[in-house]
This record gives C-alpha cells, sequence and structure tokens, in this order.
C-alpha cells in the first residue's frame, strides 16, 4: 500500500499541478464590482440601523439585546392593545392589534399573519393540500415572517446571532432556524413559535448541515457533520423538538464509495423521510435505492433488477411523494461511476418497488412533489458543452405531471447562461406552496424571492429581499 | 496585506474593496479550485465570496485577519457550491497530465485519476484542510487559525482525509467496518 510519506508530496504536488495559474482575474473582478452597488454591506454590530431598514412594523426597540442578546417582539411590546395570554402566540398574531414604542413614536402594529388553527376546520394532515399561510425567512441574519399578500414583514428573532434557514413545522405554528457558523462547528438549531417566543435549542453546537422537521412535526431530522466524527459524509441523527430524549442515530455514516450516501455532506433530508409518520427512510448509494425502516433493523433494495437497462446509472435526489406511496428520483448515466455523462430523466416507482417507469423527457434535479401528489417539480439545467460537467448554461423549473408525464416549463424561473455570475437558482431553490397552486423561488441569496402561478405561469416578486428561500406556513383551508 | 484598504472597505469605500478584491482574487481562486476541483465552479465561489467579504467586511473585528477570514468566508460558499454538484462530477479539465505522480521519487506510481477520485470522496471540510495545507502551503497551526477549528480537528480531518486518499490508490473498497462501532444505530 502507499504510504502516508509517499502521498503526502504527491498530493502536494498533485493538487498544484490541477490548481494551475490564476485566470480570469480582471474579468472575475469586473463582475464581483458590477453586482457590489446592488449589496448592500452589513452592519458591524447590532444596530439601530438595522432597525430603521426595518421599516415602520417593526416590533423591537432600538437598544441593544437582553441579556441573552436576542429578540422576541412580544418581549418588546410595551402595552399590547388586548390581553393575550388566553391565546396561543400564533393566534396573538392575528388577533392583537400591538402598540408599540419605536424610537419615541407610537405606532399600531396590525395583526400578520393567519393562524394556522384559527379557523373552525382542521389544518389539513401533511399527506395533502393546505392553505397558504405567511412565509419565514432571514436576512442579514435575523428570522422575518412575511404576509405574501399584503407584503407586511416581522421581525421575530433579531439580535447579533447570525440565524439562517428558518422553516415552518408542519402544523405552522413553530419555527425552527439555524443559529451560528456551522463551519466552525458552532451552530445549532433553535425552534421559536411563529412569533419569536419561547426560543429553545434543539440541538447541540456543531454542524447541522441539513434539517427537516419530520411529518409529525415532533422533532427535526438533521444530517449532521460531526467534527469529532472519522468519516467523509453526514450523519442522519433525529432530534425531538421537545428535548425530553437523547438524539437518536438513524442513519450512521455509510462506505463512501461507491457513490456515498445521498445524504452526504449536505444532502437535503427531508424528502428522504416517508410521510405522514416517518417509519422509512430512503438511503443506499448512487447505485442502489434503499428504504430502511426507521430503526434501520430492515433494508429492502427497491427496483435493482428494473434499473438495469439504464447501466451504468446513478441515482440521486429521490423523493418520497406526499402520501408515501411512491418515489421519484433522477437517474443519470455514469460512466465509470465517476463521470457524469448525462441524464436519463426523471424516474418514479411505486413505494414497494413496483411499477418504474420515466416520466419526463430530461434531466430534473431536485424532485419536489406537489402537495397533492400529482406533479414534481424538478429543475432542468442545459448542459455546458464541456464534456463531463453540468455547469448550467440555462436552467429553467419544468413541472411534470405524473399520470401523463406532460411538462410544464416555468419561464419566469428560467435563468439564462453565465453571463450573470453564479448558478442561479440552483444557489437557494424553489418549493411548492401548501394548496400547490403557487411555487416560490429564490434565485439568490440577497434578492427577492419570485412567487409563481402554476397555472398561469406569471410571476410576481416578494417586497422583501432575502437570504434563504422562504418557508410557507401550512394553515386550514379557507 | 494593506490594513488601510480593508478599513476603508469597511466604511464602504468600492474602489478600496476593488483593489482588495484584485490582490486576492488568485488566491481565493486557487484555493477554490483545489476544493471544487472545477474550475468553472470555483470561479463563481470566488466571486461570491468576494461578494460575501464585502457585504460581511464591516464585521470583521481585526482587518489584520483579513487573510483568514476571507478564507472561512470562501469555505462557505465552497460548501454551498458543492452542495449542488453532482457528486460523481468531476472537472475533466483538472487532469492537466497523464504523467503519473511521485514515481521517481518513491517509486510508486501515484495515478492522478486515483487521487482525483479519492479526493472526490472527501467532504468539504476535510477536502479544505489538505487544500489550505498543502496547496496554500499553511502549517496545520495556521490551518486552525484560519478555519477557526481546534488544532486537534485540523490533525484528525487531514489524517483522515490523507485515509482515504491512500484507500483510493488500493482496488478495494473500504467496508462500513470501519465506521466506530459507537457510530453505528442507535436505537
Amino acid at each position: 500500500m502507499t504510504s502516508l510519506e509517499q502521498m503526502t508530496p504527491a498530493v502536494k504536488t498533485w493538487l498544484k499541478g490541477t490548481a494551475g495559474t490564476p485566470y480570469g482575474v480582471e474579468e472575475g473582478v469586473r463582475r464581483v464590482m458590477a453586482r457590489v452597488p446592488q449589496t448592500k454591506q452589513r452592519s458591524r454590530w447590532w444596530p439601530p440601523s438595522t432597525i430603521q431598514s426595518i421599516g415602520i412594523r417593526s416590533h423591537i426597540t432600538a437598544e441593544p439585546a437582553t441579556s441573552s442578546h436576542r429578540v422576541a417582539w412580544p418581549a418588546r411590546v410595551s402595552r399590547p392593545v388586548m390581553a393575550r395570554p388566553v391565546l396561543r402566540p400564533a393566534t396573538a398574531i392575528l388577533t392583537v392589534a400591538l402598540t408599540v414604542t419605536l424610537g419615541g413614536t407610537l405606532l399600531v402594529v396590525p395583526p400578520l399573519s393567519p393562524d394556522p388553527g384559527a379557523a373552525d376546520a382542521a389544518l389539513p394532515p401533511v399527506t395533502q393540500p393546505a392553505g397558504n399561510g405567511v412565509m419565514t425567512y432571514a436576512r442579514d441574519g435575523d428570522i422575518f415572517v412575511g404576509d405574501p399578500t399584503t407584503g407586511d414583514e416581522t421581525l421575530i428573532v433579531g439580535g447579533p446571532d447570525d440565524d439562517s434557514s428558518p422553516r415552518f413545522s408542519p402544523d405552522g405554528t413553530r419555527i425552527a432556524f439555524l443559529r451560528g457558523d456551522p463551519t466552525l462547528y458552532d451552530a445549532r438549531l433553535v425552534v421559536v413559535g411563529m412569533d419569536g417566543s419561547e426560543p429553545h435549542d434543539v440541538t447541540p453546537a456543531g454542524w447541522p448541515m441539513e434539517f427537516a422537521w419530520t411529518p409529525d412535526g415532533s422533532a427535526l431530522l438533521v444530517n449532521e457533520e460531526l467534527a469529532e466524527l472519522p468519516s467523509v459524509g453526514g450523519v442522519l441523527k433525529l432530534y425531538e423538538v421537545a428535548g425530553t430524549s437523547d438524539p437518536r442515530t438513524l442513519v450512521p455514516p455509510l462506505p463512501f464509495f461507491p457513490g456515498g450516501p445521498y445524504f452526504d455532506d449536505s444532502g437535503p433530508v427531508a424528502p428522504m423521510v416517508r410521510p405522514p409518520d416517518g417509519d422509512l427512510i430512503l438511503s443506499g448509494d448512487y447505485h442502489a435505492l434503499d428504504v430502511f425502516s426507521r430503526d434501520l433493523q430492515e433494508r429492502t433494495t427497491l427496483a435493482a433488477g428494473a434499473l438495469e437497462p439504464y447501466e451504468p446509472y446513478g441515482i440521486s435526489w429521490p423523493a418520497w411523494s406526499p402520501d408515501g406511496s411512491m418515489i421519484a428520483f433522477e437517474v443519470d448515466r455514469v460512466e465509470d461511476r465517476n463521470a457524469w455523462t448525462g441524464s436519463l430523466g426523471t424516474f418514479v416507482l411505486n413505494a414497494d418497488g413496483s411499477g418504474l417507469r420515466r416520466i419526463g423527457t430530461g434531466e430534473g434535479i431536485g424532485a419536489s412533489w406537489s402537495p397533492d401528489g400529482s406533479r414534481i417539480a424538478v429543475g432542468r439545467v442545459r448542459e455546458s458543452d464541456r464534456a463531463g460537467a453540468t455547469l448550467a448554461a440555462g436552467a429553467v423549473v419544468v413541472i411534470i405531471d405524473i399520470a401523463t408525464g406532460a411538462e410544464q416549463e416555468l419561464e419566469a424561473t428560467r435563468v439564462e447562461g453565465k453571463a450573470e455570475m453564479g448558478r442561479g437558482w440552483l444557489h437557494e431553490g424553489w418549493s411548492w406552496s401548501p394548496d400547490g397552486h403557487s411555487m416560490v423561488m429564490l434565485e439568490r441569496h440577497g434578492t427577492r424571492p419570485l412567487v409563481i402561478d402554476v397555472e398561469t405561469g406569471e410571476a410576481s416578486e416578494l417586497p422583501w429581499e432575502t437570504d434563504s428561500l422562504p418557508s410557507w406556513q401550512r394553515v386550514t383551508i379557507r | 496585506m494593506d490594513q488601510d484598504l480593508v478599513q476603508r472597505a469597511q466604511r464602504g469605500d468600492q474602489r478600496a474593496f476593488e483593489t482588495l478584491a484584485s490582490q486576492h482574487y488568485a488566491r481565493l481562486q486557487k484555493a477554490a479550485i483545489g476544493i471544487l476541483r472545477d474550475r468553472h465552479v470555483a470561479e463563481d465561489a470566488t466571486q461570491q465570496a468576494l461578494l460575501d467579504i464585502w457585504r460581511d467586511i464591516r464585521r470583521l473585528r481585526d482587518p489584520a485577519r483579513f487573510e483568514a477570514w476571507s478564507y472561512r468566508l470562501l469555505v462557505r460558499v465552497c460548501y454551498a457550491e458543492s452542495r449542488r454538484m453532482p457528486r460523481w462530477a468531476p472537472e475533466m479539465a483538472m487532469r492537466t497530465s497523464e504523467e503519473p505522480l511521485a514515481a521517481d521519487a518513491f517509486g510508486v506510481v501515484i495515478d492522478r485519476d486515483q487521487l482525483e477520485r479519492g479526493f472526490s470522496r472527501l467532504s468539504v471540510d476535510h477536502r479544505t484542510v489538505i487544500v489550505i495545507h498543502h496547496l496554500m502551503d499553511m502549517t496545520l497551526e495556521q490551518v486552525a487559525e484560519t478555519l477557526g477549528i481546534p488544532r486537534g480537528t485540523v490533525y484528525s480531518r487531514l489524517s483522515r482525509a490523507m485515509d482515504v486518499l491512500r484507500a483510493a490508490m488500493v482496488p478495494e473498497v473500504p467496508t462500513p467496518t470501519s465506521i466506530p462501532a459507537q457510530q453505528e444505530v442507535v436505537p
């Protein structure tokens, strides 16, 4: 075997040989500078200036934070007009007109968000579409809730902490978000009420790479990189939100090659757990579609024989349908298990491995099921002319009808070429609205998300710049 | 590195930032290529990192730490970029030579493709340690300081990463038994 002593100089030489000499510096700097005027500088501290930029609907005062350096707006309300204690926090937002003092000016803050449980009708289960509520998103390290129908927004978690990636719980009453710098293994997942109240840490400090609420909202599924773990992939853990039990490691790091687990460094975990109760978890390497029982005691490989005609193939982006009856995934042609050489398209199969079929006509990245399970939205990247690579020369979100295979390109999502820096929407992604009639897409952090009507293709820009793809609250259907 | 440039950029001086970007572009690009193994994606990452630097530069308390801090932002962007890359998408253009490495010095033929393949198995944080240490020629102490992680973590990551690269030199694929027992299923 090659020794470490032999490896070190070889790796050095190889790295220096392949990194090459700098190129395109002038053009690169020019591109950066073209975007600088549109890129706001963040403030040095948590400052009054941040408060000012939030606008008149801010519920916070300009003083620095409390001892915990957190600002949750109910704590800053000077005098509520109506009594709140009998209401849930979410209800309070809806029903209470708040009087706050901001910079000496008395402002009346109208109700912002719908309450998922306000109506008599029950919130539909996660296997079905729901009504569209408010959105939560991050900007400049703070967490906001915004109403896409009115454009109002409320800062719910401010302070000096770097907070990001907020996501609504399936029942729409709580928000989980990332706090801290994961690259320093100093980030944790925090859950708050949708008004920012009752914050508590769900995970210890570390590097939560991806997370999702379990369908029942009782836990967070976390793809975690552990500093002390001598692995080259993530580990999937389940943290009870109530913090009543130790986290459970659902899927340990799998062998790193061939392919590695789907949830390697930062793979999304939400589509991996079968709704509605999370009884099955998708796993396996890129060449096998494995389903594990939640306790990992049982493992089933799906469709191995049915996929043989597509050799050499590679599987990616598997996702359960909302009712857990089907799985969608992307199949690529993979030469030598190391070279992407083209897409074979998007496939679906039943949960028991039967019914494998190809839908759609081209590449489909990041399959996302519509809430009613009738369609999936995928990203389609037009390949550049470089062999063996998948850089976007253009990209668009495509909706594929499961039953008919009919495709609909959402023109509003199209990103053309690489004249613009980066790879457009691939940076932040897209998701369905709870009612399945719209999609929300963030092309790049720090920009305004788009809401696209899936039926008409018409797009409208939300009034807020965000650093994360907004997470849409599920509410009762009215 | 001109701290005055950093301080001027912190005050919103775009011209100072442009000079700063010009001075550091090549360094960041080199590291990004090393980590991401794809020149085009690395180019994007470099530019995005510079934009992030502009956005956050006011939060840098000590201008003398600009270089280390900028690496940290770059690594974060590389991490995000890597999430969007198919894990088997290599940068073919990276293979600049078919000549074996280190054959003369050690009598061992180390294949570039094998190294590339082994490197592709590494997570970004493992790659980063290798790149910062071996490509950017920092000591392990400097790597720890730059990335803001304990030295022990740097050592363990480097050790693990080199193990993976070494494993790529042999035909047999490591098995799950290499996973520590305590990391197995905890019901």
